[in-house]
């Protein structure tokens, strides 16, 4: 409970398009789902980690029922705009991952490890207001977030991966 | 390639670096102090900032600012030795300031300014702790990061505007050196203004109880002082300091006041954290008042100068004089005033009342000594791991870190904070642990996260320390609010040093704490506080020693100063230390820039607001540019003028009910004092709606009569609202207006306020 007290969270969904570089080069397209912890322990852009998850299904050969999945833990720092702030901000994140991911001919998919980041600009839904109307002490706000990502899946697998999210964000600093 | 890459490079290493303030090596001191004519200068230094920033004080409470009610000044009163001013101990400026702290960082910037008229150790700058000022120029991470406000931040271009504006009153201090006398007026009648409001920490220092004054001061007629413990608990000192200028070829002869300074205790927090004026709270009051009378006064010692105060300065005037007063808080770390409401109204009353008496404890003009001792030490210490003896000489050490405990986080008890609803943060005491470490009791505030704050630049660590002779006065400046308790005891070993070294001819006859200078680290409870952990004692960063630190440090600076000797006092005494501050430069947009955008200026409407008060109040809105355009910094900027050609502004003689008083030579109505409270609202078609609520009191309409006048908004060209007089007054405010003048409401669009009508057509 102390550490939600100081820190905001945010969750969402989007869309997932990733293509593993390699023999065999799959292209993939999927869902994605997001949830953050911001703590603004120092001032500028807040401290982030979360998860993140992708189902992803195959483009090609007729699809493989999304049998593809990542899930990276992301760890980084994310500036999400306040109203009263330039609309959009910027994120960036170290991502250790696991994924479901096509590793070569012979065996397609296999579970694997891998390391990655994932940067974003988080884009402000919410209509521009002047700082003495936005000072709320818990604000929930709504943005857009468009993200690319590369990752390297051992043993020799590159994901480049881009994506859209549609992303809620509870801002508070209910630090005493 | 490469030498972009380096370019880059150290680019990137200059935006993580801190910023540096250089060392200043100390000016010589004199081995003998004599009293002398001392030379005053006065100056007055613009705080007032445009809206967006934010009020700093009431931590994560602390709201954006969207305009203001009083401006908010330093005042500047420059003290020199006619013997000259080259030695440490010839020249000191006293500076107040209508601010919540005063941050080491502004005090070093405003000292760069000034190298050439003064060192570091003779700048002090003190705060009076309006919790309506400022934020956003601390050098420290806790002052300007998360929680610190609702809108946290550094913002050098409005630290360096701050301090330029500081400057600038010490070079007009400077160049208004006259010969004056000093005249000391101390008494111990402040009751009824202020309680104490952690009765139970108070009491585990185990002292006697707080006496009841015998005979009453009349003072003691406006409360149940016998019944209220908390209303006895305080600090009953008021110490008033008056300046005048003298004749230099008659010096037995006064030409009229420079100024004053009053000392006393308490918070001047009437205000509650949901406002979002920019001002100086009960003290703003309390200034304006004094000024007047002083004013008042030196018209009458000079009236063929009188015409002096015209705006703009008329030929023949050397300059405008401007008497000034300024107010020192003292030991009022656990003193707030005796509020009910908090609103600006009350804030007005009280402040009014607070003056009045203020005003009475002035010392007679040119009561004092025509020569007075001037003398100062001063040390920039580590307070980290600090050793110091205390009074029987056991010795002791400070925490070697700072940190919050949990008793903090609940704020004060009569201003809690939006978390001391949760039951982990309520305001009850005590928050203690067991005894572990340096901290003692204290539970950390953040738990095991509470060693982020921790680290270098957190929080101070090198305090600036002072101890100033003035005449008969030793004044203590330390950088932290002093319970009541903890102050007497720094000030009762400052006269045990003083009675034991200095010699009958300057020995003083009384210490006072001057808090909240040239730093800031919170709150100083005494050891039996601490143990509690409520509030003051929680807020106490290093540890349970730190009353005893301060007491020795104070004792050690009195000692050097009746009985210097070089193999005893501290090496570094005088010196202004290297100072690193982790904040780094730049623009974080808490001062609002000029956008040079095109406006269509104009007038909308102005109403008269039937609330009920003593006094009609008049609201006006208008559309201007945004908060960087306006000439909203320089005051003033919004007036009262007469109906007429040229639209004069009003000058009124504010009289005292005593003929013999005289009028305010100044007199204008305008946002220099307390009638206007003024903000902005949203960006409309054409530039930003404002508005503006003049509060006159019953007085005021009085003296008006039936002039008709009109509201007036300084800038490129002026803007008009509506005449009105006493007995024409504008249509009554639909309450959608009332809403935008009182509270700042968000008003509909433009287009569905009504245009101004005339009185005819009413229908009220």
């Amino acid at each position: 409970m102390g550490v939600l007290l100081l820190c905001g969270c945010s969750t969402g969904v989007g869309l997932a398009g990733n293509h593993v570089v390699h023999a065999p080069r799959v292209p993939s397209l999927g869902l994605q789902a997001t949830s953050l912890v911001n703590l603004a322990v120092f001032s500028g852009p807040a401290i982030s980690f979360g998860l993140d998850a992708q189902v992803l299904e195959r483009l090609d050969h007729d699809g493989d029922g999304f049998s593809q999945w990542r899930l990276r833990t992301l760890i980084g720092v994310s500036q999400q705009p306040q109203p009263s702030e330039f609309f959009i901000g910027y994120e960036a994140f170290l991502a250790p991952a696991l994924g479901r991911i096509y590793v070569s001919e012979a065996r397609p998919l296999d579970l694997r490890g891998g390391l990655g980041v994932q940067l974003g600009a988080p884009i402000r839904l919410a209509s521009p207001r002047p700082p003495w109307r936005s000072d709320d002490l818990a604000a929930l706000s709504a943005y857009v977030v468009p993200w690319i990502s590369g990752s390297w899946f051992y043993e020799d697998t590159l994901d480049v991966g881009a994506g859209l999210s549609l992303r809620l964000s509870l801002w508070t600093a209910v630090l005493p | 390639m490469t030498r972009s890459l380096m370019l880059l490079g150290a680019l990137w290493l200059c935006a993580c670096a801190g910023t540096t303030m250089s060392a200043v090596p100390k000016l010589p001191t004199l081995p003998e102090r004599t009293p002398s004519v001392l030379h005053v200068g006065t100056g007055r230094a613009e705080l007032t900032m445009p809206p967006g920033a934010s009020t700093f004080g009431h931590a994560l409470d602390s709201r954006v600012a969207d305009g203001y009610w009083t401006r908010t000044y330093c005042r500047v009163f420059l003290f020199e030795s006619a013997r000259g001013a080259t030695a440490q101990s010839e020249r000191v400026a006293i500076i107040p300031c209508e601010l919540s702290a005063i941050s080491s960082l502004l005090q070093r910037k405003v000292a760069e300014r000034v190298a050439a008229l003064l060192h570091p150790s003779q700048i002090m700058l003190t705060a009076v702790h309006t919790h309506a000022a400022v934020g956003h120029y601390f050098g420290e991470g806790q002052y300007v990061g998360p929680v610190s406000t609702r809108r946290p931040g550094f913002d050098e271009a409005l630290l360096e505007a701050l301090a330029d504006s500081i400057a600038h009153a010490i070079e007009a201090a400077h160049e208004s050196l006259r010969p004056a006398r000093l005249s000391w007026r101390h008494e111990r009648d402040f009751y009824c203004f202020a309680r104490n409001r952690s009765l139970d920490a108070y009491e585990q220092n185990g002292e006697a109880e707080p006496p009841l004054p015998s005979p009453l001061p009349p003072s003691a007629q406006h409360c149940d002082l016998s019944g209220r413990k908390d209303f006895r608990a305080i600090d009953p000192a008021i110490d008033v300091l008056r300046i005048d200028q003298v004749d230099p070829n008659h010096p037995g002869r006064t030409l009229g006041p420079i100024g004053s300074i009053s000392l006393f205790a308490m918070h001047p927090t009437v205000l509650s954290s949901d406002n979002r004026l920019f001002g100086g709270d009960t003290t703003g009051m309390v200034n304006r008042h004094v000024e007047r009378e002083l004013r008042r006064e030196w018209a009458g010692a000079n009236p063929g100068l009188a015409r002096c105060f015209d705006e703009p300065k008329p030929a023949g005037c050397e300059r405008q004089p401007d008497p000034l007063h300024g107010v020192i808080n003292t030991n009022e770390g656990d003193i707030s005033p005796i509020w009910s409401r908090g609103d600006i109204d009350e804030a007005i009353s009280f402040g009014q009342r607070l003056a009045e008496f203020v005003w009475k404890h002035h010392p007679a003009p040119g009561s004092g000594s025509p020569e007075s001792v001037l003398d100062l030490r001063y040390l920039e210490d580590d307070v980290r791991g600090a050793k110091l003896h205390d009074r029987y000489g056991v010795q002791h050490e400070t925490c070697t870190y700072p940190e919050l405990g949990q008793g903090a986080a609940g704020g004060a008890s009569d201003h809690p904070t939006t978390v001391a609803a949760l039951p982990l943060f309520e305001t009850d005491a005590p928050r203690r642990g067991r005894a572990e470490g340096c901290q003692g009791v204290k539970r950390p505030l953040l738990g095991p996260v509470s060693c982020l704050t921790r680290s270098d630049g957190a929080f101070p660590a090198i305090l600036p320390l002072s101890v100033v002779q003035l005449d008969d006065t030793l004044l203590g400046f330390i950088p932290t609010e002093a319970t009541v308790t903890a102050g007497r005891r720094i000030t009762t070993r400052m006269m045990e040093v003083a009675a034991r070294h200095a010699s009958p001819a300057t020995r003083p006859k009384r210490a006072v704490i001057a808090g909240l200078a040239n730093s800031y680290i919170q709150y100083l409870a005494t050891r039996g506080e601490y143990e509690l952990q409520a509030y003051e004692g929680a807020s106490t960063l290093y540890g349970p020693n730190e009353n005893a630190y301060f007491a020795d440090r104070m004792a050690l600076l009195t000692r050097s100063l009746f009985a210097p000797r070089a193999e005893r006092d501290p090496a570094q005494l005088g010196e202004a230390r290297r100072l690193e501050f982790p904040v780094r430069g730049g623009r974080f947009d808490r001062l609002a820039e000029p956008t040079g955008d095109c406006v269509s200026r104009k007038h909308l409407r102005t109403c008269t607001l039937a609330d009920g008060a003593d006094a009609p109040r008049i609201c006006m809105y208008f559309v201007d540019g945004g908060p960087g355009d306006v000439a909203l910094r320089k005051g003033p900027w919004l007036r009262l003028v007469q109906d007429a050609q040229g639209a004069p502004p009003v000058r009124m003689c504010r009289s005292t009910g005593n003929l013999a008083d005289g009028c305010d030579p100044r007199g204008y109505v305008d946002d220099r004092g307390h009638e206007f409270r003024t903000r902005v609202h949203d960006e409309v078609d054409g530039g930003y709606l404002w508005s503006t609520l003049f509060s006159p009191d019953a007085a005021l309409w009085q003296e008006l009569g039936d002039t008709r006048v009109r509201l007036e908004v300084g800038g490129p060209a002026k803007l008009h609202g509506s005449a009105f007089s006493r007995s024409a007054l504008p249509c009554t405010c639909t309450p959608r207006e009332a809403a935008l003048c009182l509270d700042g409401e968000v008003v509909e669009p433009l287009d569905d306020l009504a245009p101004p009508k005339p009185r005819a057509e009413c229908g009220d």
